[in-house]
């Protein structure tokens, strides 16, 4: 089920925000300048900014819709948000901070909660101290733990990191990470800056002048996030409307071209274990091979001296897993309109991958093959069509 | 200084309570009136507060007896309403205390009003997005984030209310009169005294008025003060 759908509509003036974000993704960044619609987005899902039309949806709820006339207060959405500021209430002391959010006022049961959410936090000697007298990551630690007492559904982070010195930076984000571990709502962060987002996002959404300009899936391993250009069910969560990347695929057939290559490695019984059982430490081995050979086909005229580069329209990767012979096979389809062949992409892709594969299990076994790279078909262009 | 504790003994001391009660009661209306006044009119857009606001100042910029022309108009017991409430609800203002509580809260009420509006201007909106993301009630959010942020603003325009109030005289002269005992308040009867030529008598009024006012800007100052420590001298 997709936990969040956002589809929003909104002009002030000259501006006109314009976004759509569809994912399920739990951890969402959103990178965009000042000015760039990036926080009046967050704002919009938080019901405190107007929306002139779309629909808001949350884990199936519906809170914003405006053919429907449905428009739930922001009482009422269960979205966390924690702005810039902090926006700690500064005559309240931090107790009663974290408490403001629950029903029932200062009862004993609020109170126990509430220290608990604070210690969480090793903020629990502060309870009495009022915002004013903590330091900017303590104030951060209490706007977190005030809303994370209310248990929501959503939690927003407006530029958490802007409002600290960068030492404090630093050491916020690890701490961030740490406070939202075991918090298994989805979390969306916006800032303007892109290393923050990377350490920080699965997907990452770039917005500017009001619209969404760039959709980016992060890899968990290396923290970089790369632009994600091809359609590939499993991973594209969102398909922007207007999406500069979206070209049209099926327009002349005349210079369409396609490339299919394929490559195996070969390995331990152990190490095909590890793979299946996705025991290896770094995370889920294929997914991330998977990803690389899709970048490795985007970036061949880079790696290849003599290579063009190419718009791709299309980038496939999939794997066949022969468990008997414990033996992968990677199986890459590149497509594009291009003026030169896209085999030298199939190929590079597929060799990526391995290699990925490779550098993911050679703890467990070094001494795994790659291979058997070949080009298994090739259609289009004045060589005419190849079939191995 | 005996000459002083002489007037004190022989003194009507009725003037300085009907003064204290009116300032306290008109104090307390406008409180509440002007804080829902300064919290109606944040909300407006720009045309309807500037109107809204302008009326509701009026009282503080026009001469006090304006008021009170008005306010006999609106309750003279010769006029449609003031007969009706006369008549249907047994209520009185003119030469009555009710008319010093009405033509006292008339004239401070701006006080209130404007020092809220002011206090409640300068307060981080986010202060209030972030109580209703966290689910608190708006009237929960105006309560206990808003007026305690808003806190000072607030005091010294209740206490700037109450001095005003206090000290009213034009309108409250022409509405409610001079009824020693009844409406006559303390500024009332330092002008009649000074017109029989007892200045003695004025005197010992006017110190008395001069402290009650000058503890009330002492306590705006103390109040003020707190949040002050961190200017720099210049």
């Amino acid at each position: 089920m997709m936990k969040l759908y956002a589809d929003i509509h909104k002009k002030i003036g000259e501006f006109e925000l314009d976004v759509l974000i569809k994912s399920n993704a739990k951890r969402i960044g959103i990178l965009g300048a000042s000015g760039s619609g990036k926080s009046m987005t967050l704002r919009s899902i938080a019901g405190i900014e107007e929306v002139d039309s779309g629909r808001i949806e949350m884990a199936g709820r519906i809170l914003f819709d405006s053919a429907e006339r449905t428009n739930l207060k922001p009482q009422m959405r269960n979205v966390g948000y924690m702005f810039q500021n902090y926006a700690l209430f500064p005559t309240m002391s931090v107790l009663k901070n974290v408490m403001a959010g629950l029903r029932g006022g200062a009862s004993e049961e609020n109170k126990t909660k509430a220290r608990e959410m604070l210690a969480r936090f090793n903020m629990e000697d502060f309870e009495r101290k009022l915002p004013g007298e903590l330091s900017g990551g303590q104030q951060q630690r209490v706007a977190l733990a005030r809303i994370m007492v209310t248990e929501p559904g959503l939690i927003l982070l407006d530029e958490p990191f802007s409002a600290l010195d960068s030492f404090m930076r630093e050491r916020m984000q690890t701490e961030m990470e740490e406070m939202l571990s075991d918090y298994q709502g989805q979390v969306i962060m916006v800032s303007h800056n892109l290393e923050e987002l990377e350490r920080f996002s699965e997907e990452l959404l770039e917005i500017s002048g009001g619209k969404v300009i760039n959709h980016r899936v992060c890899n968990a391993a290396t923290k970089t996030c790369e632009a994600e250009k091809t359609e590939m069910k499993e991973f594209t969560h969102f398909d922007e409307r207007g999406n500069a990347y979206m070209v049209d695929v099926s327009g002349k057939d005349i210079t369409k071209r396609t490339a299919k290559a394929e490559g195996s490695i070969k390995m331990s019984p152990e190490a095909m274990d590890a793979v299946l059982g996705k025991k290896i430490k770094k995370g889920d081995v294929l997914t991330v091979a998977q990803l690389a050979g899709i970048m490795g086909t985007k970036k061949t005229s880079d790696l290849i001296p003599l290579c063009h580069p190419i718009a791709l329209t299309n980038a496939k990767l999939e794997f066949e897993i022969d468990e008997e012979a414990c033996e992968i096979k990677a199986v890459c389809t590149a497509e594009s309109e291009g003026k030169t062949g896209v085999e030298m992409e199939a190929l590079t892709g597929v060799s990526i991958a391995l290699l990925t594969v490779y550098d993911m299990c050679k703890a467990v076994d070094k001494r795994m093959e790659i291979k058997d790279i070949h080009l298994v078909s090739k259609t289009g262009g004045k060589s005419g069509d190849f079939i191995f | 200084m005996g000459n002083f504790f002489e007037i004190a003994g022989r003194l009507d001391w009725s003037p300085l309570w009907i003064s204290l009660k009116t300032g306290v009661v008109a104090t307390a209306i406008s409180f509440f009136l002007g804080l829902w006044a300064a919290r109606k009119v944040i909300k407006m857009n720009y045309r309807a507060k500037s109107v809204i606001d302008g009326l509701l100042t009026l009282p503080m910029v026009l001469p006090p007896t304006v008021a009170g022309f008005f306010l006999l108009i609106i309750f003279s017991r010769r006029r449609a309403f003031g007969m009706f409430l006369d008549e249907q609800l047994g209520i009185q203002a003119v030469h009555t205390w009710l008319g010093c509580i009405l033509a006292a809260t008339v004239i401070a009420f701006p006080l209130m009003y404007r020092n809220a509006r002011a206090a409640f201007e300068q307060i981080d909106a986010n202060l209030v997005y972030a109580g209703r993301t966290l689910g608190m009630s708006d009237a929960k959010i105006f309560w206990r984030v808003v007026v305690p942020t808003a806190g000072p603003g607030i005091a010294s325009g209740t206490i700037l209310t109450f001095a005003r109030a206090m000290g009213e005289y034009g309108a409250t002269s022409m509405l409610a009169g001079n009824i020693p005992g009844k409406t006559g308040t303390v500024s009332q009867r330092i002008a009649m005294v000074i017109q029989d030529g007892d200045y003695q008598t004025a005197g010992f009024w006017v110190i008395i008025v001069m402290l009650i006012a000058f503890l009330a800007v002492f306590a705006i100052n103390m109040i003020a003060g707190r949040q002050m420590k961190n200017i720099r001298k210049w």
